[in-house]
């Protein structure tokens, strides 16, 4: 991928996707995760 | 209005271009327009899967008795094509042109994550792939619809377990292809390209982006709790454990109705960047369209209920979500008045994407007026499960989501083929699917008026006549739609060579670049000039 060297600020750039892209993983696989994981523990209690 | 003016210089980045080749290419794919591409080509195979499943249906509707099929593998056929339809052909058709136009309109060389890009779109064969192997396995496919309501769904046999694990893999893949999409809007927006200088396309795919990370989370839980209840003993769903079946409609609608404007949204992002062209005017009303947009997918999340308000729910419930689902209508208008409202005193003409564009603001009207009727609670007392629910939410889906696919293809064809398709064939081939898509559904509303069930193989006769209307509609429908990849092919062989803007109103950033466009779209930011004369909405 031609990224670098190639916006105003590239390394910042870089560093902005990969916070928003882990920021967003982390949201989605809680969701994803966590919905399921609370749903069985209040069945089991 | 095709410009036949050989502007399409190479890009100066061409040179750079190292393009793999053969299998690799796909397999291996990282460019977002590869992987736009197969996203569309695999939606095509579904929409045809899918459809061969609806024929079969019309087929066995079109006499009362049982003619062709048996009643399990119609019931199959009612599931399957509906899943196959919404996750296999409509959201894979919108991601494939969100990779392709997403970096192309906001300036930027490619998707932000393109390996997740891969990954996300190479989950979906095996997804479909798992699904359609239920057809194979004893006990036959899943039969229960496609909202897998418990009871019926836990009786289901082999199958039940590789739908739930087909439905986890296509919500990963729509969640990570989601991920891509906001990121790639946040961050490599080119400079000066701010949120409200974004063509409604991005801005509809944004939102959409966020609709899907909420949500499909929500139906992974529900399949799971479905999965737990057959397989580990648990009861959250079976009244005879202390759960409540009622609860899996709860969390399925709280998932499904985000999921029917997952399914729209980019339709009203798609007409709002056909309109204004073929308009030769602006967009009307440009920021009220971008909050509309927000307003509906805020509102989808408080209206779940109105898919089951026979279930027996407090007044004060069905009140509430009446009246919030009528509010839908508020941000909806606003839309279809803006859109009129450009077209208005504008220099109108008719290609292709723009008949289709017109055909969505008439026929989606009708699919949103018999959804006011349905949201009316004493109405879909009467309403509830009939084939006015069919005809309904048909109207929305095919010529709302489809036709605004199929007008999308027809705009950015010319600038992704650098060739003019066969307009005259594009327009045989919208005239007859815009005819028997009424001829197919609008006898349905009839049907459900007068009581007909919906999802059952056989009928009383009294619905003959409007069943074998219907049925007439959609075998000639189905058949027209064999033109659509027919002009496809025949664009992507050759044709008239067009400009950059291959449509003489065209506005936004893809239009700047070269038709076809380079394989890596931006690798130089556009500059403001150019970004000021591309958001001229």
């Amino acid at each position: 991928m031609a990224l670098v060297g190639t916006a105003p600020d590239a390394g910042k750039r870089r560093r902005d996707v990969r916070r928003s892209a882990v920021l967003l993983g982390v949201i989605a696989a809680v969701f994803y995760v966590g919905f399921i994981v609370m749903m069985i523990w209040r069945a089991a209690r | 209005m095709a410009n036949n003016d050989h502007a399409a210089v190479a890009h100066d980045h061409d040179a750079h271009d190292h393009k793999p080749h053969g299998w690799r290419r796909w397999v291996y794919a990282t460019n977002h327009k590869d992987i736009g591409t197969m996203y569309l080509v695999f939606a095509g195979i579904s929409f045809f899967i899918g459809g061969t499943m609806a024929m079969l249906i019309r087929l066995e509707l079109f006499k009362p008795g049982l003619q062709f099929l048996d009643p399990q593998f119609f019931n199959s056929m009612t599931t399957l094509h509906a899943l196959e339809m919404i996750f296999g052909a409509v959201m894979p058709a919108w991601t494939g042109l969100a990779n392709w136009m997403i970096p192309m309109q906001v300036g930027a060389p490619d998707m932000a994550l393109p390996r997740l890009n891969n990954f996300s779109f190479w989950i979906l064969p095996f997804a479909f792939t798992l699904l359609l192997a239920t057809l194979f396995v004893p006990g036959g496919a899943p039969a229960g619809g496609w909202t897998m309501y418990p009871p019926l769904m836990l009786q289901g046999g082999a199958s039940f377990p590789m739908t739930i694990f087909a439905i986890h893999m296509m919500g990963i893949s729509s969640i990570l292809g989601a991920i891509n999409v906001v990121v790639t809007i946040m961050n490599l927006r080119a400079p000066g390209m701010t949120l409200l200088r974004m063509p409604l396309f991005v801005w509809t795919w944004l939102i959409t982006a966020y609709l899907l990370i909420a949500v499909m989370p929500v139906l992974a839980g529900a399949v799971t709790m479905l999965l737990t209840d057959h397989f580990f003993g648990t009861t959250f769903f079976t009244a005879a454990g202390g759960g409540d079946p009622v609860m899996f409609q709860h969390i399925f609608w709280f998932f499904g109705h985000p999921e029917v404007y997952i399914l729209i949204l980019p339709a009203f992002g798609v007409v709002s960047e056909i309109i204004p062209t073929f308009s030769r005017k602006p967009l009307f009303g440009y920021d009220a369209m971008v909050y509309a947009t927000a307003s509906i997918a805020f509102l989808s999340f408080i209206v779940w209920a109105h898919h089951m308000f026979t279930v027996g729910m407090p007044l004060a419930g069905q009140l509430f979500f009446m009246l919030s689902t009528m509010l839908i209508a508020i941000p909806t208008g606003v839309k279809v008045f803006n859109w009129t409202a450009t077209m208005y005193k504008g220099s109108l003409s008719f290609e292709p994407p723009m008949l289709f564009a017109l055909s969505f603001l008439f026929l989606f009207t009708i699919g949103g007026l018999s959804g006011l009727m349905l949201a009316i609670v004493p109405a879909d007392y009467q309403y509830q499960d009939t084939y006015f629910v069919v005809a309904h939410f048909h109207y929305v889906l095919v010529p709302g989501a489809v036709f605004a696919i199929m007008g999308a293809v027809y705009y950015w064809l010319p600038k992704w083929t650098g060739n003019m398709y066969d307009q005259k064939l594009a327009k045989w081939h919208f005239w007859l699917s815009t005819i028997f898509v009424n001829v197919l559904f609008f006898p349905q509303h009839f049907l459900g008026l007068a009581g007909m069930p919906r999802r059952i193989p056989d009928y009383a006769v009294q619905f003959t006549d409007w069943n074998q209307v219907s049925s007439i509609g959609g075998f000639a429908f189905g058949l027209s739609q064999f033109l659509f990849p027919y002009i496809i092919w025949k664009c992507v062989r050759g044709g008239v060579r067009v400009g950059n803007r291959a449509w003489e109103g065209a506005h936004g950033l893809e239009w700047e670049l070269p038709s076809p466009p380079p394989f890596h779209s931006w690798t130089d930011p556009p500059s403001d000039a150019v970004i000021q004369r591309g958001a001229a909405h």
